[in-house]
C-alpha cells in the first residue's frame, strides 16, 4: 500500500523584486516588478508504508514546499497527491490527525511549560481519549527516556532533551508518516546517535519516514531510499546500496606493504592520496582501473601486509552529484541563451 | 461528541497559555507597581479637581478611581498575541501550526483568552486592594458585577479581533507595530481609558458610542462603578455587533494571509 503518492506535482511562486535605491523604492510603491519562481516541477513520488525515505536537495532545491504540499499547507500550482488516501491540501485537517511532524529548527512543545503539559494539550488537539493517551504517554516516556525531565520547563532543557521530547510528541497520536526536517540538527555526537536509534526504532514499528536533512549521516543510518531534487524535479531516486554503487566510480584503497617503498610508479587510474613509507592511501577510480589490477602492481612492488577498501563518504557522492546537476544546469540555460 | 472534543481541545489551549502566563510573574510584578503608580497620581489629581465630596458631571471621586481602576487592569491585561501572531507569520511557524488538527484563529482565541483570564484576574485584585486602601470599597450591587463582569468578556473578545486583525497585517506589511500603536492610542482617547467618555464634548461622545473601542474599557468599567440594565443591553449589542463585524473581517485578512503563503511561499 502506498503511504505518500505524487503525480506531476508541481508549485510555482511569484516573487517580488525590489529596486535598489531610494527612487527605487518610491517607484515599487506604485510598479511592483517581480518573478515566477519554479519551486517544484512535476514530481511523481510513490512510498509504500512503512519505507524509510530520505528526501535530500541543495538549498532552494524544493523539499519545504514538497513537504508543505504534503502536508496540506501549500496548495500545489498543478498536478496531484495523496498522502494515505488524502488529498492533503482538500483534507488537511483530517490528515493532520494521520501524519507526524518534526522540524529541527522549529518547536511544537510550548517554551514555558514541561514536556508533560504540551503531551496533555497535544492529546486533547489531537482528540485523544483519556485512556488511550495515558497509556501512549506512558509508552512514549518510556521509550524515549523522558521521565527524568518530563515536568521541567522546556526551556530548561538542553537541546538533545529537547528533541527526544518532540520526536515524541510527534508520535502521541500513533502518525502512520512521520515528516522530519532536519531531525538531529545541533545535536552533540551521542544525542545524535540516540535520535537516529529512536527513528529506527519507530520505522520498524511501522511508521513511514520521510526524513529531509543536509546531515549525511541521518540519511545513511536511516534511510534505505534515497530521492533527490534539484531544481523542483528529481534528479535521483534509487535505493541507498545502489547509490552508492552507481556513484562510487572511486574506492579508498589504504595499503600497507611488508616494506617502504620510496616511489610509487604512475598507474592510470590509481591517485595517490597519502604516503609515508610503507603506507599509502589511494583513491582509486575503478572505471579506469579495477581492484584486482591495483592489487596485482602493487604487488609487484612488494608484498602486502594489509590492505582495507573503502568508499568514499556519502557527503562527496551527494556533493558530486549536486555539483554535476549544476554543470548541466549551467549548459543547459547557456544552449537556451544562444538558441 | 465532536462538539465537546473540539471544547475540550480549545479549554486546554486556554488552560496551558494561562499556565505559561504565570511563568512571566516578574512582569506581572513590574505591572502591578506601575499600576499602583497610576491609581495612586489620579487619585490625588481627582482629589485636587473635585475634592473629597465634590462631583464631575455626576460622578464621585470614588467612582472615578474605581473606574481607572478597571480600565487599567483590562489594559494592563494586555497579552502576547500580537508578539505571538506577528512571529508566527514572519518566521513562517504559522505554517506549521496549520499542519495540525486546529483552527489557527480559534487556537489563537482560546490562548489569548487564557492569557487574559490570568493577566486580568490579579490586576484586578491587585489594583482593587490599592484602590481599596487609597479611596475606600464602592458602594458595588450584585447587577453592576454581572453587568461588568459579562462586558469585560465581551469587550476581550472585541479587543482579541483589533488585535489579531492588527496582527495579521503582518501578512501584507512589513511592520504591523504602528497599528497597534494607533490602536493603543484611541484606547486611550475613544477608549475612555482615563476618564468615562461621558466627559468628552458631545460629538466625541457620540463618535466614542459608535466605535469598537468603548466597548473594550469603557462599558464595563462605567457598568461596574453604576450602571443600569438599560445602558448595559445597549452596551451588550454594541459589544456583539462589532464582535460579528469585526469577526468577518478577521477571517476574511486570515484566509488572504493564507493565501498569500501559497502566492509568494512559506
Amino acid at each position: 500500500m502506498l503511504a505518500i503518492e505524487t503525480k506531476n506535482l508541481g508549485k510555482e511562486f511569484w516573487r517580488q523584486k525590489k529596486t535598489a535605491g531610494v527612487l527605487g523604492s518610491v517607484r515599487n510603491l506604485y510598479q511592483r516588478d517581480g518573478e515566477r519562481l519554479v519551486a517544484v516541477k512535476g514530481l511523481d513520488l510513490e512510498i509504500a508504508s512503512g519505507e524509510s525515505v530520505a528526501f535530500i536537495g541543495p538549498n532552494g532545491a524544493g523539499k519545504s514546499t514538497t513537504i508543505k504540499m504534503l502536508t496540506g499547507i501549500l496548495h500545489p500550482s498543478y498536478g496531484e497527491a495523496q498522502v494515505l488516501g488524502f488529498t492533503p491540501w482538500q483534507e488537511r485537517q483530517r490528515l493532520a490527525f494521520h501524519i507526524g511532524t518534526v522540524f529541527g529548527q522549529k518547536s511544537q512543545l510550548w517554551y514555558h511549560i514541561p514536556p508533560a503539559d504540551s503531551f496533555f494539550l497535544l492529546g486533547r488537539i489531537y482528540e485523544m481519549e483519556q485512556r488511550d493517551f495515558v497509556r501512549r504517554q506512558n509508552e512514549l516516556v518510556e521509550l524515549f527516556d523522558l521521565s527524568e525531565f518530563f515536568h521541567v520547563p522546556v526551556r530548561k532543557l538542553s537541546l538533545g532533551q529537547r528533541m527526544r521530547a518532540e520526536l515524541a510528541a510527534a508520535l502521541l497520536h500513533q502518525p502512520q508518516v512521520l515528516f522530519l526536517d532536519e531531525p538531529t540538527i545541533g545535536l552533540d555526537v551521542v544525542a545524535r546517535q540516540n535520535m537516529r536509534n529512536l527513528i529506527r526504532e519507530i520505522n520498524a514499528l511501522g511508521v513511514t519516514v520521510f526524513l529531509t536533512s543536509h546531515d549525511t549521516g541521518d540519511i545513511e543510518n536511516l534511510c534505505k531510499r534515497v530521492i533527490m531534487i534539484d531544481n523542483g524535479g528529481i534528479v535521483i531516486d534509487q535505493s541507498m546500496n545502489s547509490l552508492k554503487r552507481d556513484h562510487l566510480a572511486a574506492k579508498i584503497i589504504r595499503v600497507r606493504l611488508e616494506a617502504a617503498i620510496d616511489n610509487l610508479p604512475c598507474i592510470t587510474g590509481a591517485q595517490v592520496l597519502k604516503h609515508k613509507g610503507a603506507g599509502l592511501k589511494i583513491a582509486l577510480d575503478t572505471s579506469k582501473l579495477s581492484i584486482d589490477e591495483l592489487y596485482m602492481r602493487l604487488r609487484e612492488l612488494a608484498p602486502i601486509a594489509d590492505i582495507t577498501i573503502g568508499d568514499p563518504p556519502l557527503e562527496d557522492i551527494i556533493a558530486n552529484i549536486y555539483r554535476h546537476n549544476q554543470a548541466l544546469e549551467q549548459e543547459r540555460r547557456e544552449l537556451a541563451n544562444e538558441t | 461528541m465532536k462538539l465537546e472534543k473540539k471544547w475540550r481541545k480549545y479549554s486546554a489551549v486556554a488552560k496551558t497559555a494561562a499556565q505559561s502566563r504565570l511563568a512571566y510573574w516578574q512582569e506581572m510584578g513590574a505591572r502591578t507597581f506601575f499600576f499602583a503608580i497610576v491609581l495612586f497620581t489620579f487619585s490625588g489629581l481627582w482629589g485636587r479637581v473635585i475634592g473629597t465630596n465634590g462631583t464631575l458631571a455626576g460622578y464621585s471621586r470614588q467612582q472615578l478611581v474605581w473606574y481607572l481602576t478597571l480600565t487599567e487592569a483590562i489594559t494592563l491585561g494586555a497579552t502576547s498575541l500580537i508578539r505571538e501572531i506577528e512571529q508566527d507569520v514572519k518566521s513562517g511557524q504559522i505554517a506549521y501550526l496549520l499542519a495540525k488538527p486546529l483552527n489557527y484563529l480559534l487556537y489563537q482565541a482560546a490562548y489569548y483568552f487564557g492569557e487574559m483570564a490570568v493577566t486580568t484576574s490579579l490586576n484586578l485584585l491587585a489594583g482593587g486592594l490599592v484602590a481599596w486602601a487609597l479611596i475606600g470599597l464602592p458602594a458595588i450591587t450584585l447587577p453592576c458585577l454581572i453587568q461588568a463582569l459579562v462586558l469585560i468578556v465581551l469587550g476581550a473578545a472585541v479587543r482579541f479581533c483589533l488585535l489579531a486583525a492588527i496582527a495579521l497585517l503582518s501578512f501584507f506589511v512589513e511592520e504591523s507595530r504602528p497599528f497597534y500603536w494607533i490602536y493603543s492610542k484611541l484606547i486611550f482617547t475613544l477608549g475612555g481609558l482615563f476618564i468615562p467618555i461621558d466627559l468628552y464634548p458631545e460629538i466625541f461622545r457620540r463618535l466614542a458610542t459608535l466605535l469598537p473601542f468603548q466597548s473594550i474599557t469603557y462599558a464595563p468599567a462605567r457598568a461596574f462603578i453604576g450602571g443600569d440594565w438599560q445602558q448595559f443591553v445597549s452596551s451588550t449589542g454594541t459589544a456583539l455587533l462589532w464582535c460579528i463585524l469585526l469577526a468577518g473581517l478577521l477571517s476574511f485578512e486570515f484566509s488572504r494571509g493564507v493565501k498569500q503563503i501559497n502566492v509568494n511561499g512559506g
